[in-house]
């Protein structure tokens, strides 16, 4: 599953998708066109001057450039892994199930990016713009799927239609004896396209509502139609934030593996796990997770490209007229039983799904003490990851804000290119990279918190940053004049100060890595379970029942995670005296 | 003289030689000379962005000089191969912002930059609060304070340890107009009291004349002079200090044996240089008295309540600025008048290049 989901709540959760894309677009983050007419987070900080120009202090620069390496370290492995195989890679490229595996990908990720698109940009067009009968409700329900990891998405899919699922169990009686299947491309396109619009949704609902609505109305009043008006002012407008969402969207789709995997579709991520654990030769799942890599590094720069010569739109901030209201006369009924439909088959059918097989396992006398040393052990490595990557995190935190330049702009970066990669490209790495140069490390526990912390270091990056961003380089400066060193500063003054940041880095990076699937999977010791891994493994082998407590206690996890980050948009705003 | 003289032989508690610093490629200070005598006050003066933050930041070790070095007491804190961090310079510093740790209240902000002991017996925290007159509100946090008393938290952090030199960094902008007059005669009194020396900057000409010892105007982050506010007012050195501080009065004219002739007749000079020059006398040096047949004509009165400031055209349309004191004497928008320089001028070298046309009046 890709790991942004849920970095989209309202029109703030723009900044970490962000400021990854000026990783790549290798912008400045003011210059990035902000899908909505809202303020970010950033633009809420007020802008201190950095404590002069002074040269960073060296061992903070080798700890950071440090880090910096580790994160690019076991990406650069894998090309020089993949490419090993000398004229073997050709041969592996051009096979007929390689083709195949790369078309199955691209058709899903557009047709998966179409649906989106499409769902998303009628729920937000009706919950913001038209008279639509309880549109603060839908507003909310559409968007909650969010808090459905993509493998809980598809457990909850295989559990209701599946052969031996929900709705079958009850239609037996009835004579039914089998419905169509949902394995490949239909479910994999359902529960991805069911589980993504909610991106697009957010993205254009946050520059529908920064519309100016005198623009449409000076249209209308020199002549248009109101379709015309649709056609020729507003959409232009919503462009850049259907381009935003509809690039997370294809981004998700390219790294998913827990819906792809469940639902037996073969793109890439599947076909790399399958071609990791049942093949001899593992240079087959390198050369394709190379490819995968490639694959997400041209849709990004390509998004670059196009964004570069696309025209962004700001809403004038000024104008708080609320927009007109669209009435939808006949189209009302049908509008209402659209929402409803999406709303009950994204968030009402797995949430029935996951109580109903959670009923059936209490009732079968399913044992629930397997499940507490589980979330144990999802707990325990997800604890040290978010530790671990907080503290990481730091040095780099620290150079970039105070000592802006080249080299922490770099290192800043490079922190990036691992998150932005998918999840199982980024752990066949390593595990290429641990078998090869620290075998003591392969399949080890430290191992796959390091994984952890090099694919979610970039939300404990972000959080350090915005908070220290809002922290006046005149406290570290008083207390270095009044006499303490810059360590003891740090201490007393600085870690203090961040608290907030450092409290949200941790629940960020600790939430993401509860349910990080793909490298928990392959790097995680033999025979080590998280609540990820046992939702994965039993749906698979079809103990839905089994997998239901762990889903209930991942879908609170993401919702908490959620929440976290809307109370943190809603809070940054009244924090004024840490300023 | 002699009072600067005097001064010189105390002994020098901070100074500055060449100093240097840029950002980049922005200037920020190019040359800066500064000395200040142990116990005294002195102002760094000048217009905004001019250097005088990055100053004060060079001589607390918050930046590291290009050029220059930096000498506190009888240390070398800043200089070719030598940097003596912040932390160890016996620098205080009270920061525009005031920089008050927001996680701590009073008392811990007052203590923080005493030793673990001192700050464990709480008697110098306590000490220095009741000297800027806060000790009634040392449980409190900083944000419940108001802007004057978290001004005197600042001063009170920064005298704790006791440091040699305290470096104020426009301590009254953060202040209403009426708060800012009444602080400023009690951060003196403290800073007195506390005996340091002090460095304040400002770009308030009327709060550094009031409260420095000496002042040292900066500009285009240069210093350009450093005086007594007495000096520096009725002798600038050059025409810029002239203009920057107060109303100045400039008109072409030939030096010779002490004595310079201009428009206005053969005028006493206070010193200066023979030749082509180009004096300068205060408004209020321009006595005004009302004559039919005299050669200027008042255009424009501005009456501020404790004097006012009028402006006449002389018949060679010069403009000559005169400022009067007390209540008008019957002085009049278009009324003619006789003018009179009242002391002696001061002369520059002349910027004008070639030789002034100079026409006796009368
Ligand atoms: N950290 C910095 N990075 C780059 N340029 C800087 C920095 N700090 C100051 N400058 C520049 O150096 C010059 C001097 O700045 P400085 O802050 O010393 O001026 P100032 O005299 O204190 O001005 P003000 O009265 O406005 O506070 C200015 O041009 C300023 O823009
Ligand atoms: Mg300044």
């Amino acid at each position: 599953m890709y790991r942004h989901a849920g970095f989209f709540f309202n029109d703030g959760m723009f900044i970490d998708r962000a400021d990854e894309l000026n990783f790549w677009s290798g912008k400045n983050r003011t210059d990035m066109a902000e899908p909505s007419g809202q303020h970010t987070m950033d633009r809420m900080v007020p802008p201190f001057k950095p404590g002069g120009a002074r040269r960073p202090p060296l061992p903070l620069m080798i700890l950071a450039a440090g880090i910096a390496a580790a994160t690019l370290l076991p990406m650069a492995y894998l090309a020089i892994r993949a490419l090993e195989s000398g004229f073997g890679v050709f041969e592996i490229v051009f096979r007929p199930r390689t083709l195949s595996v790369f078309l199955n990908t691209a058709i899903l990720a557009g047709t998966v990016t179409a649906g989106s698109v499409i769902i998303g940009v009628l729920i937000a067009w009706l919950t913001v713009r038209t008279d639509l009968p309880w549109r603060k409700f839908w507003a909310t329900t559409t968007c909650l799927p969010l808090v459905l990891p993509s493998y809980v998405g598809a457990f909850a899919l295989v559990g209701a239609l599946g052969p031996t699922g929900m709705v079958q169990s009850l239609l037996q009686p009835l004579g039914v004896e089998r419905l169509p299947s949902i394995y490949g491309f239909p479910g994999a396109w359902l529960a991805l396209t069911l589980f993504t619009y909610p991106y697009v949704q957010l993205s254009v609902r946050g520059a529908l509502r920064g519309l100016d609505p005198s623009l449409e109305d000076a249209a209308r009043s020199l002549g248009r139609s109101a379709p015309r008006v649709f056609r020729e002012i507003t959409l232009p407008h919503l462009r850049p934030s259907i381009h935003a969402g509809a690039l997370l969207v294809v981004l998700y789709t390219l790294s998913d593996f827990g819906a792809v995997s469940l639902l037996q579709f073969n793109s890439f991520t599947r076909a790399i796990y399958v071609q990791y654990t049942s093949a001899l030769d593992r240079s087959a799942a390198a050369v394709l997770a190379m490819m995968l890599v490639m694959l997400t590094f041209v849709i990004l720069m390509t998004e670059y490209r196009m964004r570069g010569r696309a025209l962004y739109y700001r809403s004038s901030s000024g104008s708080r007229r609320p927009p007109t209201v669209v009435p939808l006369g006949k189209w009302r009924l049908p509008a209402l039983i659209f929402v409803s439909l999406v709303s009950l088959m994204a968030l009402g059918v797995p949430l029935t799904v996951i109580v109903y097989w959670l009923f059936r396992g209490l009732m079968a006398g399913e044992q629930f003490a397997p499940h507490a040393q589980i979330a144990f052990n999802s707990l325990i490595v997800s604890g040290q990851a978010a530790v671990a990557g907080v503290m990481a995190a730091f040095p780099i935190v620290i150079l970039a804000v105070r000592h802006p330049g080249m080299v922490s702009r770099v290192c800043e970066r490079c922190t990036y290119v691992a998150h932005s990669l998918p999840g199982i490209a980024v752990a066949l790495a390593l595990v290429f990279f641990g078998a090869r140069y620290v075998p003591a490390l392969y399949q080890s526990m430290a191992m796959l918190v390091f994984a952890y912390v090099i694919l979610f270091l970039p939300l404990a990056v972000g959080s350090l940053r915005a908070s220290m961003l809002q922290l006046s380089p005149r406290l570290e400066e008083a207390g270095r004049i009044l006499g303490r060193s810059s360590g003891r500063v740090l201490w007393s003054v600085t870690f203090p100060l961040m608290r907030p940041g450092i409290l949200m880095g941790l629940a960020l990076v600790f939430l993401s890595c509860m349910k990080e699937l793909p490298a928990t999977l392959i790097l995680g010791p033999t025979g080590f379970n998280t609540l990820a891994t046992r939702i994965w493994g039993a749906t698979e082998e079809a103990f839905f029942a089994r997998a239901a407590a762990p889903a209930l206690i991942l879908v609170l996890v993401s919702a908490i995670s959620l929440w976290i980050m809307f109370a943190h948009e809603e809070g940054s705003g009244s924090r004024g005296r840490f300023r | 003289m002699t009072d600067i003289d005097n001064n010189q032989k105390q002994r020098t508690a901070i100074e500055c030689v060449g100093l240097c610093k840029r950002y980049g490629d922005i200037p920020a200070v190019c040359g800066a000379d500064l000395s200040v005598s142990e116990g005294r006050f002195l102002a760094l003066l000048g217009p905004s962005g001019c250097g005088k933050t990055t100053v004060l930041r060079l001589i607390a070790g918050l930046e590291v000089p290009d050029r220059g070095e930096v000498r506190v007491g009888a240390q070398t804190v800043a200089g070719p191969g030598i940097n003596v961090p912040p932390e160890e310079r016996k620098v205080g510093m009270v920061f525009q912002e005031y920089a008050l740790f927001p996680h701590l209240n009073i008392e811990d902000n007052a203590a923080y930059g005493l030793s673990a002991y001192e700050r464990s017996q709480g008697k110098r925290a306590h000490e220095v609060l009741s000297l800027v007159g806060l000790e009634g509100v040392k449980d409190r946090m900083p944000h419940e304070l108001s802007g004057g008393q978290q001004q005197r938290v600042a001063l009170a952090r920064a005298l704790a340890p006791r440091p040699d030199v305290i470096l104020l960094d426009e301590p009254f902008s953060n202040l209403d107009a009426g708060m800012r007059v009444r602080l400023r005669a009690e951060v003196r009194r403290i800073l007195r009291k506390a005996q340091v020396t002090a460095v304040f900057v400002t770009h308030d000409q009327e709060e550094a004349l009031s409260l420095a010892d000496e002042i040292a105007v900066m500009i285009d982050n240069r210093i350009v002079q450093t005086d007594t506010p007495e000096r520096l007012y009725r002798r600038p050195e050059s025409h810029m200090v002239a203009t920057f501080l107060g109303d100045a009065n400039f008109l072409p004219g030939r030096a010779r044996n002490g004595a310079v002739e201009c428009e206005l007749g053969t005028l006493p000079m206070a010193q200066g240089t023979e030749g082509d020059v180009e004096i300068m006398f205060r408004p209020e040096d321009l006595v005004l008295t009302s004559d039919e047949k005299g050669p200027g004509v008042i255009i424009e009165r501005e009456y501020f309540g404790h004097d006012q400031l009028l402006r006449v055209r002389m018949d060679s349309n010069t403009i000559l600025k005169s400022r009067l004191v007390g209540c008008c004497r019957g002085l009049r928008e278009g009324e003619r008048v006789r003018v009179k320089v009242d002391s002696p001028v001061i002369a520059y070298p002349s910027p004008y290049g070639c030789p002034a046309e100079v026409s006796p009046l009368e």
